[in-house]
């Protein structure tokens, strides 16, 4: 084997996996010594096999499997992620273009940033009078703001190249808009989406814990009230693989959209 | 009355005391069909005296009119080509040209457009190209494209603001040749701003120098009487062609020495420290 393969199998299987393993014997010695209800990796993998094995089937409304859940928990989302771009990104061009909006509003959101979803979900639930679309409106309202902050600024960092040939050739602003600012602003825009589906993707367990609706989050409530501790470990490995699964789809996306 | 004419134009910059006054007293007139380069040290404000023109920007004093209508903001009727060539990076080549086409005549039918997009194409040369986006063309090709985005409106008055200020010696000099072979073509009103004194010498009918800023202002126009075609290695050697050079270059290193002094005078300094302390 030459050099430079050998470096790359060290680099990205032989280190990764080096650390994995380290991680795996830390959990088992904790589990083992100090953390005597921390389940240890072997039970973990032994009480989630009917969920990983089996992994679309349901035998209840919360025994199902765990991509079954998955997959009800990645439907709320991408409700609640498709809602927060719909308003989020016309809100950022708003902002990007217009000072006076941008001014008006800028405080408003800098104070709804920061606020938790379990903060939202109450109000959603008293606005909506239901679990469901409460669910969705914490979801909305959380991840609503990367897109909305990245694509004003990508609006408002465009070169005075561009808006000059835009200004010499006298694009009307619709075909402004879409010849020149949507295209340079693009890529500030796709960055806005990725942390947006990662902000969505979080903030979907503190929903579904809340609501009891089916879904990862969910069913990691239920077992955690049933004591069955190993789900915990299942839901928490489960959520963690999606959200890095749904950002490196981002970003090949994202990628696409970079140019020049 | 001129094709071109700007009368007592002034334009400054910043604001309280770091005000600048980029241009004062700047006059030009250019008949129509005439080539007018326009040279001067960096930072003089040659782009602040094309984008008035072009209509980006607005003088603080003084008027600028193009076939007798005051200039209030930007227009067709003007084609700009830019020192960094201003192409959107997501657009090929020829939707770059498309674009200025579908602008300037929007009623023509689209086959006429894209024959007119082809056409400005390959009178600069990139007929093949035309499918290429920007980030995959070379400094020189990339002008080539914004000089047929500019020719391509059929623009009354064509501003080059140091076209070719970007691109490397080689592929200069090949661009010189192809600007002079399309303007002895159509005989556009051309306003060539350069700090190049041989690419003035080169192309224009006229050149006026534009002294070292700040507050500068346009120097005597010198009428440049040689035979085209004009090639850049006998230019050298022609004793017209280096007379007027030294008449260029000469206004222009007076014009520097004659500068007013960037920084306010010590005394100036003194009484204005003293005031504060007053305050």
């Amino acid at each position: 084997m030459n050099k430079a393969v050998w470096e790359k199998v060290v680099r990205y299987a032989l280190l990764p996996a080096l650390g994995l393993a380290s991680v795996v014997l830390l959990w088992s010695v904790a589990s083992a010594t100090f953390a005597d209800t921390l389940p240890s990796p072997l039970k973990t993998w032994d009480a989630s096999r009917p969920y990983v094995v089996e992994p679309f089937e349901k035998r209840g409304e919360l025994d199902q499997g765990i991509l079954r859940f998955t997959w009800y928990s990645l439907i709320r989302v991408a409700k609640g992620y498709s809602i927060a771009l719909l308003i989020g990104t016309p809100l950022g061009l708003l902002l990007g273009l217009s000072r006076s909006f941008s001014s008006s509003l800028d405080p408003i959101i800098q104070i709804l940033r920061p606020v938790s979803p379990l903060a939202w979900l109450p109000l959603g639930l008293v606005l909506f009078q239901k679990p469901e679309p409460a669910g969705t409106f914490t979801i909305a309202m959380c991840s609503m703001w990367p897109t909305v902050l990245n694509t004003a600024l990508g609006v408002r960092s465009i070169p005075q190249d561009y808006i000059n040939v835009a200004r010499v050739l006298q694009l009307s602003r619709g075909r402004a808009l879409v010849k020149v600012y949507l295209p340079a602003a693009l890529p500030y825009m796709f960055t806005g989406f990725r942390l947006s589906l990662g902000i969505a993707w979080l903030v979907i367990v503190a929903a579904e814990m809340l609501t009891g609706a089916p879904g990862v989050g969910g069913f990691l409530w239920q077992e955690y009230n049933s004591l069955i501790y190993e789900h915990i470990i299942l839901c928490i490995i489960t959520i963690g693989l999606v959200g890095y699964g749904l950002d490196r789809l981002m970003m090949l996306v994202e990628r696409r959209f970079k140019m020049a | 009355m001129a094709y071109v004419e700007l009368s007592k134009i002034g334009k400054s910059y910043g604001k309280g005391t770091g005000r600048t006054e980029v241009l004062s007293d700047v006059n030009l007139e250019i008949q129509e069909g005439e080539f007018v380069a326009v040279v001067g040290f960096s930072g003089a404000g040659k782009t602040t005296l094309v984008s008035m023109i072009a209509g980006l920007i607005a003088p603080d004093a003084g008027v600028v009119s193009v076939a007798g209508k005051k200039v209030t903001g930007p227009g067709t009727d003007r084609g700009v080509v830019f020192q960094n060539y201003s192409l959107l990076p997501w657009e090929t080549a020829e939707g770059n040209v498309r674009l200025a086409v579908e602008q300037a005549f929007p009623k023509a039918p689209a086959a006429e457009q894209r024959d007119r997009v082809a056409r400005y194409l390959s009178l600069v040369g990139l007929g093949a190209a035309g499918h290429k986006r920007p980030r995959e063309l070379s400094g020189g090709m990339r002008q080539r494209v914004a000089l047929a985005r500019a020719l391509a409106m059929d623009p009354k008055v064509l501003l080059l603001d140091e076209p070719l200020g970007a691109v490397d010696a080689l592929t200069r000099g090949t661009l010189q040749s192809e600007i002079a072979r399309i303007w002895q073509a159509d005989r556009k009103t051309v306003l060539l701003i350069t700090n190049d004194v041989e690419e003035s010498l080169l192309l224009a009918d006229r050149v006026v120098p534009l002294s070292a800023g700040p507050c500068a202002t346009l120097g005597p126009s010198i009428d440049v009487d040689l035979p085209r075609p004009r090639d850049a290695r006998e230019l050298g050697k022609n004793p017209r062609a280096r007379a007027l050079r030294a008449q260029i270059v000469e206004w222009l290193l007076d014009s520097a020495k004659r500068r007013r002094p960037t920084r306010p005078a010590p005394a100036e300094v003194g009484l204005g420290a003293a005031a504060e302390v007053g305050a």
